[in-house]
């Protein structure tokens, strides 16, 4: 367990770095797919089976073949989108910042919710029948609510590809 | 056995009276292609006095559906009022824009009421993922209608512009909701009022990041850089409902919290404070610069975003009354004077530049002299809603402590700089005319009785307050 930990840990981080640091779009996708599933196995062996999977068919599946999508169909030939001066050349420093900044509220919100958690989770957490009764009894109202969220999504796609013109 | 949580659709009716309403909207646009743009327009303005007519039961109860995900209470019904008061009166507005090549009506209009139903759900929701799918029905409709006007450039920037920053704002606000579930153990608000007591860096840090998430949307300064572009850019109608629905139900939501979660602690509430000081500035010193009414009115709104926060400083529920009159005010002379650029404009957006409205007063005086309401009642002069509204506001920040009081001056202060930008609008009117505006005025019976219900509203809120007040 401890070494699948480790190689997910390094193959993550790694991927990470690959995403932002590669120029061509291509490459970071392939290298998010593979940071996807690697946190998904991550996910697995927290036993955390549902968000495991759905990791795998909405994330790694769905979103990241849209991605390639859009890259195919936006970029003709495979000249890389941003070269020369015209990067955003002062985001370093306040990127950086703002990260250390997000993984400081991060490290401190686990190390909170670990000294709390008096109480050890109940046996079932995670699990795809505990997600599902959870989904549809206590949380059933956020279930029908994204219903909504989603259509609209769905309308104003078809309104604005709609247009017979498109003028950019 | 799996336990089923007990549904009361009574207390969600009027959010069902709205879906099924977007539906019929979305099916008649797809069985007859033909259908004029006013018969959909018009579905939808029934559609939102059925769901008021299914709200008036609900009046003065406190009644939870959903095993409480969902309430119907003091701090959702008024700002529901406004909302679906201000879904008829945008979609009466929308029919005067001129019919556009490609232009989906039907999709408009869905838009434009699901956008709504984003706002109750806001208003009601008493959990954080509540709010935040509410919130999100309200913002995916909205960019996309921003960018209805299409072929007008200004329309498509305004919609990438809203887009982009929104979904940063959205960014910040689930970031900051995961930090408070995380301190709170729990997404109901009722059980975060234990946390918030306790305090702590967690809650703290996840409080101000919700707190810019809301503060974006309601266009408060230092997070209102996008509300001037937008507002210009966005059809008419669209930023009449975008300037009053958002900010009912972003106040609802923010009632709910500083009563529920911070009931007995207002200190923690002083960032929030500090933003509206700086609203009131901001909004009214950007104004006087502006030549675009729908610019000019985008910075009032800023200015009155922060107005309206000064209702909800010190400890006690009267501030939910103050907040919605002020709202309730704030609604009838926006629209009213969006519907006046409406009527004038005739469905062109280009009437909304300043000079268009020179010597409306000797050409128009009837729109002339309702304009002036509007504007007077934004600048709060006595016998219109502005004015009791601001008094109502005045009392209610004299009994916050320190941070009332600063709030109160800088009310004062923003109000004597707003007299300045409204009076040179009314000025305008009395100046000499182009000759090449006169020919162009409209006169649409649909945007008369826009402008009708808000110069009745901002009169009878002015003159009889005790109207509105009573029922509070």
């Amino acid at each position: 367990m401890v070494v699948l930990f480790w190689v997910c840990a390094i193959v993550l981080v790694g991927t990470a770095i690959a995403v932002v640091g590669s120029r061509q779009p291509v490459h970071s996708v392939v290298g998010l797919i593979v940071n996807f599933s690697a946190l998904a196995v991550l996910f697995l062996t927290l036993s955390a089976e549902f968000l495991a999977m759905m990791q795998i068919i909405i994330y790694a599946g769905a979103i990241l073949v849209l991605f390639l999508f859009v890259i195919a169909l936006l970029t003709v030939g495979n000249q890389p989108i941003e070269t020369g001066e015209g990067r955003l050349a002062h985001q370093t420093v306040p990127a950086i910042a703002a990260g250390v900044a997000a993984l400081g509220l991060i490290a401190f919100g686990v190390r909170t919710a670990w000294s709390q958690s008096a109480a050890s989770p109940p046996a079932d957490l995670g699990t795809v029948p505990a997600f599902g009764t959870a989904l549809l009894t206590t949380h059933v109202f956020a279930f029908e609510a994204t219903a909504f969220v989603l259509l609209v999504a769905i309308i104003g796609v078809v309104l604005m590809a709609g247009r017979k013109e498109i003028r950019f | 056995m799996i336990q089923s949580v007990a549904i009361d659709w009574n207390v969600i009716a009027p959010v069902v009276v709205l879906v099924a309403t977007g539906l019929l909207v979305l099916v008649v646009d797809l069985l007859s292609r033909s259908a004029p743009r006013q018969l959909l327009y018009g579905i939808g303005i029934v559609g939102s006095l059925a769901a008021f007519a299914a709200m008036l039961p609900l009046r003065g109860q406190e009644l939870t559906t959903f095993g409480g995900a969902f309430a119907s209470d003091s701090f959702s019904w008024p700002f529901d009022v406004l909302l679906l008061l201000t879904l008829t009166i945008s979609l009466a507005l929308s029919c005067l824009g001129k019919a556009e090549d490609g232009a989906n009506p039907g999709a408009y209009a869905a838009l434009l009421i699901f956008c709504t139903i984003g706002g109750l759900i806001l208003a009601g929701a008493t959990t954080l993922i509540g709010i935040f799918l509410g919130l999100e029905e309200l913002s995916l409709a909205l960019y996309v209608l921003a960018g209805t006007g299409y072929p007008r450039r200004s329309s498509q920037e305004a919609a990438l512009k809203y887009v982009l920053l929104g979904s940063l704002a959205s960014g910040f606000l689930i970031f900051g909701m995961a930090l408070l579930y995380g301190s709170a153990g729990s997404i109901s608000l009722a059980a975060m009022s234990h946390a918030a007591y306790a305090g702590g860096p967690l809650f703290i840090g996840g409080f101000a990041l919700f707190l810019v998430g809301v503060a974006f949307k309601l266009a408060l300064a230092p997070f209102h850089l996008w509300t001037p572009d937008v507002y210009e850019g966005s059809p008419l109608a669209v930023t009449a409902f975008m300037a009053v629905a958002v900010k009912a139900a972003m106040f609802a939501v923010l009632a709910r919290f500083a009563y529920v979660v911070f009931g007995h602690d207002a200190s923690a509430l002083v960032p929030l404070w500090i933003l509206a000081i700086l609203s009131m500035i901001v909004g009214n010193v950007g104004a006087i610069r502006q030549t675009n009414l729908k610019r000019l009115l985008a910075f009032s709104g800023i200015a009155q975003a922060g107005y309206l926060v000064l209702a909800l400083a010190g400890v006690g529920r009267g501030g939910v009354a103050t907040l919605v009159f002020y709202l309730a005010a704030y609604a009838f002379m926006n629209l009213g004077a969006f519907a006046v650029i409406a009527l004038i404009g005739n469905g062109d957006e280009l009437h909304a530049d300043l000079s268009a409205y020179r010597g409306l007063a000797f050409r128009r005086p009837m729109v002339a002299a309702l304009m002036m309401l509007f504007f007077l009642s934004l600048a709060g002069i006595p016998a219109t809603a502005g004015f009791i509204g601001k008094v109502l506001l005045l009392g209610q920040a004299m009994g916050a402590g320190p941070w009332g009081v600063a709030m109160a001056v800088a009310l004062i202060v923003g109000t004597l700089v707003s007299f300045y930008v409204y009076f040179q609008v009314i000025w305008q009117m009395f100046a000499p005319a182009d000759a090449e505006a006169v020919a162009s005025d409209g006169n649409a019976a649909v945007s008369w009785v826009a402008v009708a219900a808000g110069a009745v509203g901002v009169l009878l809120l002015g003159i009889v307050p005790q109207l509105l007040l009573a029922h509070l």
